[in-house]
């Protein structure tokens, strides 16, 4: 009896374990999702995957996340639109601690900007650089899933083996201009390169300037060759970088080098220079009227290198273009660019318009001035919670050359990373720093050219300098009136020494409203104090501990 | 020792005294005979006090004295019914004599209620672990459409926090502080064997509101690990079993009828200007002291709107249930049906609900198969109505009309709005960041769910027939939901104007949809032994469980709003497979342990770390059994109790397969694409993963104590606990460079929970006409992080938290080591010699951690029942002690500039915002955290039961209750009571005015 007892529990035990045990399988589940694939099911010999990879190393610098409207955030802990994209936190690490643009919002962060009191918390210190990361570790990703032996395991064609070379060198442009940002805003970083272990827990070692310095300057010239030649307007590459784009941040890089080194080579200047040549010799042609390089139709000029794009129905962002011309009016002169919307924040001290009204004696005729608001009528900030006071910089417009006004909810158009007019002043400013393969005469004829253009189409001349106008304070000043709103003057002023200095002040630069000099540190900013935490082997900038 | 229990007998002894002669004075009637007694207890020979002792079928009786003894005149050919609690009840045929010794037989029911422990059940007496059983039929009820509106205050370390006042509205029920950070808080629900779903149903605000709170018989919450360990990876915020009324063998049919009819009003507003206030405040604040001029002025209509009124209402709500229970031969049966229409207070706010649930619990082959079949079936539509409204009822100009009519304000446009009042630019256009017309929030979009849900489980204990102390038991269940819903607004209407990211007047259309199935299969063995002086309870089973959930939303603007836009489904799974088991074993009945395991496995970690083993061991010892307490008469019981246990974590938000390297594709039309020639291309975005991810662990030490007096007519207890989260599962900053997001869930960390907490019920008064029972539980927890980031690393100030409304991307907290969660990270306001704040003057060292939290370290629960002849006065209260609110309401309306920010409209403003005469809004000042500390009285109940309805047989009892009647604070805003603390416009909680009828047929 007993016996029959014990077995009857041992079987019923068994028969439990027996009919259930084949259900631990059930762990190892795979996604059911239609949009959730894994690399095996991804990747194919189709070229389409590809170029949508790509396509999303691209729309990283337009949008934060991969839906509309920066939904699906890329990085998390940022607001998508503001914090977590790409060209509104460059736009306000680049031009809020200038003369270009103060900010009236209280937001997180932003008044740290003009007063210069900014640390390693500030949140558009951390969510850009977690942005410029995520481009880089996306990049890179992109060209580990590409390598040649794996293309010929997934028997990929022979032309299409070409296409994603061509790809491929695009993706170690994407990553190194990213790279460019690091070191002109950060200085020092991590370096992820093709071999990194993405996705371990493997820290990437510190990098210095010198080492992010080498590493964009060798990729760039090693990825070249594959990239697409220049096509001058717009055509069937538009949208891909080419061989312009490449020489484009070359030249910016060497022109920077000396600061970002600590250097004073004159050699820098040399490629500078060489690379201005490259990409002026491609044909690129300067936009016959100014105002025509800010509208939604201006990915048809000749003068555009490298667009940002943005599009008010298939690429949507509350950041990029969006809040370029949102940010800079008010209900009452939004109609004046038919902005999407009228948020009332960043305007220009007075000392920036003083770059027209005081060192310009034509600046009537200047229509570069035409696009500085005087409508408010109250150039002195004299109280920032104000946004009736300063004055905006209705530079970006939501209409096309022809004035057509774009209705969708969302800005469209193109923001030039890379225009030629920004290639002339380069040269011309390498030429004046001592830069060998550039000639003072030619520079003058560039920098005439702009200012020609800045009078209009008509082939007029009232605004050219003489040769012995031409000299370095004049550039700063020049790139203040050409390239102002475009998200360099910062890296111009630290380049110029001017940043921190109290010889070159603004209202309320450093927090008084007459402007003071403040501590040399704040030429570059800390490393996020999120990345501080992470890695152990970062170094944090001077000052910032 | 002697003596001590000598003058605690006699104190005792004169508190019975007291209570005589204050409660009950009898009066004594001539013509009849004098009878004298004692009444002792049957095993002790202890004579018992304050018996009562009651002639059958009268009101005429008394209670024993201070020595037991009783005096009486009765008729000589009565019956002497003699009752105490805790004892069997006496009755005792007068029969002429004149002298009665009475022993009463200890009842101890109290001891020998069988509580529910998870896959199993245990004598109340043979509990190891902090466990807390409720009898929902034994609580002070107010208007209760879930179990959490009937649970709220009442248990010891279970704090519930509604989410406002909302129909259906859901609350946050947190156990014993909490033990994650990023991960889900909630405790596990498991209804009738069946562990719920632990996410949300997409269209209904509360997931529990399926359950009609009607249907449940007990509630149960496991606290400690060593009684929720046996529930493993997702035991680590309690367990809270719900146990569904049955039918029982051989009982009569009964039918009862139960429902109530209310009405819901306001019961608090915001002090706002009124029109006239804002038209001076207006004149004095924005006119230019120099000039003289009000640029501002020309803006304000001449209306006297009060746009608080327009939006709120006063609600009527019904509520009616149904149930027949009985026995058909062998077969138990339980039947019932509820209808709920609960209309809230904010206009278009409304939640209905049918509800059904069978019950069948036959048995077969002679009784040693026994059979448990549960079905449940709810349908709820909800209408949300739009919660923006209250907020835009504080700030909407009062000076401007509801409607809009040309004429009256230059500024109206009646092509625009819908004819609604909305604010026009100068430029004829509408003002996209302007107030959208409170009123209009309301009536011009339409926010509305349908929810299906249901739960059915067949349930198969097995006694093997000659081996009768070994069962065997299947569980099969599910657990499923079905829901719809969608938003539209109307086009033209003033939101499509300035809500969302169209702003140009088209309608808006942004339906979803969610389906949810919880599979079950759960086998396991019990065997049971005693053998002398060992009592032996072994159960090991094995459990599999499938969670399968399919959803989609979208989101158009078109203006043909309610158009169907094809459904695309994102389904998404996962299993759990738990292997455990549980010893209990008890030495002489008084030295007992507990042992569990279980061994679970989720296929949402990647493999090799899929599996976590969780263990507890609970030990007991009855002191009260001991021979030094057994003689001690006024002490009934005393237990001590130690537990430790550990439990996991595995419900991390952001899907179920964050292990996997995988890619996500944008789709197309999506607003996310890009350019190459005149294409725009889709996107494929490469996922972050984790490979290494696995459990949170949390680890808990509890001792407790259980202890009762007088036979258990007072009982309490007190437990002391310790949780430490360890391998936190947590959203931190990871390396840039190493993985395609920038934060990424890690097991890093560690977080501590410790408290206290205290149980106290009693019956202070018991006699034959009145009752009273009282409960009382009090706890405290504090909540301390120990470690966010990986050990040695310096300078990380925390991970923000607590999004606040105002700015963009504002937080309000910082989750930071050595700061409890919540803790709020601001300025040091500095104040002038008036006691009022200056505007940005603050403390040296910038924002810091303050020790203030919106979790209240103190909360403490009160409720008392009382019974007169047939009425009874019920109520129930909560309070919560040093918790403090971030005002975010205020914050947002302290800056009179905001009054007019240049944008071409005007806000309203509070009196306090006027007080304090903040230029700027000052987001970040702690003049805005405020003590929210508060005692609330929940409901107060007045009825009367009624033993012949309207001279019929039937039972009945008709009560009104008043629901949430007062609330004591010094809380500046609205309602102290915030779940998390951010106060930021919620859904005032309605006074409620139930009538309700209860009738058993």
């Amino acid at each position: 009896m007993k016996r029959i007892k014990y077995l009857t529990i041992i079987s019923a035990v068994a028969l439990a374990m027996f009919s259930l045990s084949s259900c631990t399988n059930d762990l190892n589940v795979t996604p059911l999702a239609t949009n959730i694939s894994t690399a095996a099911t991804t990747f194919n010999n189709t070229a389409t995957p590809y170029i949508e990879y790509l396509a999303k190393i691209y729309a990283g610098f337009s949008t934060g996340g991969i839906q509309g409207e920066d939904n699906q955030v890329d990085i998390s802990g940022y607001d998508g639109g503001s914090q977590a994209g790409y060209l509104r936190p460059l736009w306000n690490l680049e031009e809020l601690p200038t003369d270009e643009a103060m900010c009236c919002w209280n937001d997180p962060g932003v008044p740290d900007f003009h007063s210069f009191t900014w640390t390693s918390s500030n949140v558009y210190v951390e969510a850009f650089y977690a942005r410029l990361y995520y481009q880089i570790t996306i990049a890179t990703a992109f060209l580990q899933q590409t390598t040649d032996a794996q293309l010929a395991a997934r028997k990929c064609s022979t032309s299409l083996i070409d296409s994603i070379h061509t790809f491929r060198a695009e993706a170690r442009f994407l990553r190194a201009l990213s790279y460019d940002n690091v070191l002109d805003l950060y200085r020092s970083g991590v370096l992820v390169t093709d071999a990194s272990p993405i996705g371990s827990s493997t820290l990437p070692p510190y990098a210095t300037a010198q080492q992010i310095f080498s590493y964009i300057t060798t990729e760039l010239n090693a990825c070249q060759a594959n990239l697409l030649l220049p096509a001058v307007g717009y055509g069937p590459t538009y949208g891909h970088a080419n061989q312009a784009a490449a020489w484009s941040l070359l030249a910016r890089v060497y022109l920077n080098a000396n600061t970002y080194l600590g250097t004073s080579s004159t050699q820098y200047y040399d490629s500078c220079l060489t690379n201005c040549n490259k990409v002026i010799a491609a044909g690129y042609q300067l936009e016959p009227t100014y105002q025509n390089l800010f509208v939604t139709d201006n990915y048809k000029s000749k003068e555009m290198i490298f667009p940002n794009i943005y599009d008010g129905t298939n690429l949507t962002t509350w950041g990029g273009l969006m809040f370029l011309e949102c940010a800079m009016v008010d209900g009452k002169n939004q109609a004046v660019i038919n902005a999407p919307g009228a948020w009332g924040g960043d305007r220009a001290v007075q000392e920036f318009v003083g770059r027209f009204t005081n060192e310009e004696t034509n600046y009537k005729l200047d229509q570069r001035y035409s696009m500085v608001y005087q409508g408010f009528n109250h150039p002195s900030i004299d109280d920032n919670t104000q946004y009736e006071q300063g004055t905006p910089l209705l530079k970006y417009a939501n209409y096309s050359s022809t004035g057509v006004k774009n209705t969708a909810s969302f800005a469209t158009g193109a923001f030039p990373l890379f225009r030629l007019g920004d290639i002339y002043l380069m040269y011309a400013e390498a030429v004046l720093r001592g830069g060998t393969g550039g000639t003072q005469a030619q520079a003058l004829i560039y920098i005439n050219a702009l200012r020609d253009r800045a009078e209009g189409s008509s082939g007029f001349t009232d605004l050219e300098i003489t040769s012995g106008q031409l000299k370095l304070p004049f550039i700063l000043e020049e790139r203040a009136r050409e390239m102002f709103s475009e998200a360099t003057r910062r890296t111009d002023l630290v380049r110029f020494g001017d940043l921190t200095s109290s010889s070159y002040v603004w209202q309320w630069k450093g927090g008084i409203k007459n402007g003071q000099g403040i501590d040399s540190h704040y030429n570059i900013y800390p490393l996020p104090a999120t990345d501080m935490g992470a890695n152990p082997n970062l170094k944090q900038n001077p000052g910032y501990n | 020792m002697k003596n001590l229990n000598a003058i605690s007998a006699l104190t005792l002894r004169r508190l019975g005294m007291m209570l005589v002669s204050l409660l009950f004075v009898m009066s004594m009637t001539a013509q009849n005979i004098s009878v004298k007694g004692v009444v002792k207890d049957a095993a002790t020979g202890e004579t018992i006090i304050g018996a009562n002792v009651v002639v059958q079928g009268t009101t005429t009786g008394t209670i024993t004295d201070a020595n037991g003894n009783f005096t009486l005149t009765i008729p000589a050919n009565a019956k002497l019914s003699v009752s105490y609690i805790g004892y069997q009840t006496v009755e005792v045929p007068v029969e002429g004599k004149s002298h009665f010794v009475i022993n009463l037989k200890q009842s101890a029911v109290a001891l020998n209620e069988v509580v529910a422990i998870g896959y199993g059940t245990v004598k109340k007496s043979d509990l190891t672990g902090s466990v807390t059983a409720i009898n929902t039929d034994k609580l002070a009820k107010g208007l209760a459409t879930s179990m959490t509106d009937l649970l709220a205050g009442q248990i010891a370390g279970v704090n519930i926090t509604t989410g406002g006042g909302a129909p259906g509205s859901s609350a946050t029920i947190l156990v014993r502080g909490g033990s994650s950070i990023y991960a889900s808080n909630d405790p596990l629900f498991v209804v009738d064997g069946v562990p719920l779903t632990p996410e949300g149903v997409n269209g209904e605000a509360n997931p529990l509101s399926f359950i009609n709170p009607q249907d449940i018989q007990t509630v149960t919450v496991l606290k400690d690990a060593s009684a929720t360990a046996i529930y493993g990876s997702r035991a680590s915020n309690g367990v809270i079993l719900i146990t569904t009324k049955k039918g029982k063998l051989g009982q009569k049919i009964a039918i009862s009828y139960d429902g109530n009819t209310s009405v819901s009003t306001n019961s608090k507003l915001m002090d706002l200007l009124t029109a006239d206030q804002y038209r001076s405040f207006i004149d004095t604040y924005w006119t230019n002291p120099t000039t003289g001029m009000n640029t501002e002025a020309g803006l304000m209509g001449t209306a006297n709107t009060n746009w608080q009124k327009e939006i709120y209402q006063t609600a009527i709500s019904q509520d009616h249930n149904l149930s027949v229970s009985g026995s058909v031969g062998k077969l138990p049966y339980r039947v019932s049906v509820g209808y709920t229409d609960q209309e809230g207070i904010l206009k278009t706010t409304n939640f209905k609900r049918t509800t059904a649930a069978v019950n069948l619990s036959p048995t077969f082959l002679d009784e040693d198969l026994k059979m448990n079949v549960n079905l449940t079936g709810a349908y709820i539509t909800n209408s949300f109505g739009e919660t923006g409204a209250i907020g835009a009822a504080y700030s909407m100009d009062p000076t401007q009309p509801v409607y809009a009519t040309n004429g009256i304000n230059s500024a109206i446009n009646e092509n625009y709005g819908n004819g609604y009042f909305m604010w026009m630019g100068s430029n004829g256009q509408p003002v996209s960041l302007a107030t959208a017309n409170p009123l209009s929030v309301l009536t011009q979009e339409q926010n509305d769910s349908w929810v299906y849900q249901s739960t059915g489980s067949m349930q198969l204990d097995y006694r093997v027939h000659w081996l009768p102390d070994l069962h065997a038991n299947l569980n099969l269940a599910y657990d499923l939901s079905n829901s719809n819903g969608s938003k539209t607004i109307a086009a033209n209407s003033p939101m499509s104007y300035i809500w969302g990211s169209d702003k140009t007047g088209s309608a808006e259309y942004a339906p979803y949809y969610q389906a949810k199935t919880n599979t079950l299969l759960d086998f396991y063995l019990n065997y049971k032994k005693t053998l002398g002086v060992n009592a032996l309870d072994i159960m090991g089973g094995y459990s599999w469980q499938k969670y399968f959930d399919t959803s989609w939303s979208s989101a158009t603007y078109a203006t043909n709003a309610g158009q169907d836009v094809p459904r695309v489904d994102y389904p998404e799974e996962y299993y759990l497979l738990s292997f455990y088991g549980r010893l209990n074993y008890a030495l002489m009945d008084k030295y007992l342990l507990t042992a569990t395991i279980r061994n679970d496995g989720t296929s949402r970690f990647a493999p090799g770390n899929q599996w976590g083993l969780f263990p507890s061991l609970a030990l007991a010892w009855k002191m009260k059994d001991e021979s030094f307490l057994k003689n001690v008469n006024w002490l009934s019981d005393l237990k001590l109790r130690l537990g430790y246990g550990q439990t996991g974590q595995q419900d991390i938000p952001g899907g179920y397969y964050q292990y996997l390297p995988g890619f996500t594709t944008s789709g197309a039309n999506n607003g996310a694409a890009y350019e190459f020639g005149s294409t725009w291309y889709q996107l494929i975005r490469p996922n972050y993963y984790n490979t290494t991810l696995k459990w949170e662990t949390c680890t808990t030490y509890n001792v407790g104590l259980d202890f009762g007096f007088l036979n258990q007519r007072f009982t309490g207890s007190i437990d002391a606990y310790k949780r430490v989260t360890t391998n936190l599962l947590n959203s931190i900053p990871v390396a840039a460079g190493t993985n395609f997001t920038n934060n990424l869930i890690s097991n890093i960390g560690s977080l501590e929970n410790k408290g206290l907490e205290l149980t106290l019920g009693g019956r202070p008064v018991v006699s034959r006409d009145f009752t009273w029972d009282v409960n009382f539980n009090a706890s405290y927890n504090y909540n301390d992080v120990i470690q966010l980031t990986r050990a040695g690393t310096v300078n990380y100030p925390g991970i923000p938290a607590g999004a606040i409304s105002g700015g963009t991307g504002n937080n309000i907290e910082l989750i930071a080591v050595g700061h409890p969660l919540g803790a709020y990270y601001v300025y040091h306001q500095l104040y002038d010699s008036k006691g009022m704040p200056i505007e940005g003057a603050y403390g040296n060292g910038g924002l810091y951690i303050s020790k203030h939290t919106g979790t209240p370290p103190v909360t403490m629960g009160f409720s008392s029942k009382m019974n007169y002849k047939n009425w009874f006065f019920n109520f129930a209260m909560h309070a919560d002690i040093g918790n403090y609110n971030y005002n975010n309401t205020a914050a947002g309306q302290d800056g009179l500039v905001y009054s007019y920010i240049s944008l071409g409209y005007l806000s309203n403003t509070t009196h306090s915002a006027v007080a304090t005469g903040f230029n700027t809004i000052q987001y970040f000042s702690d003049y805005f955290i405020q003590n929210a500390s508060f005692l609330r009285m929940d409901n107060m109940t007045l009825g009367y039961n009624f033993n012949n309805f309207f001279n019929s047989k039937l039972k009945a009892s008709l009560y009104g209750t008043v629901q949430n009647p007062f609330v004591i604070t010094k809380y500046k805003g609205l309602d102290p009571e915030v779940n998390g603390g951010i106060d930021n416009n919620v859904y005032p909680r309605p006074r409620i005015f139930i009538l309700g009828l209860r009738v058993n047929f």
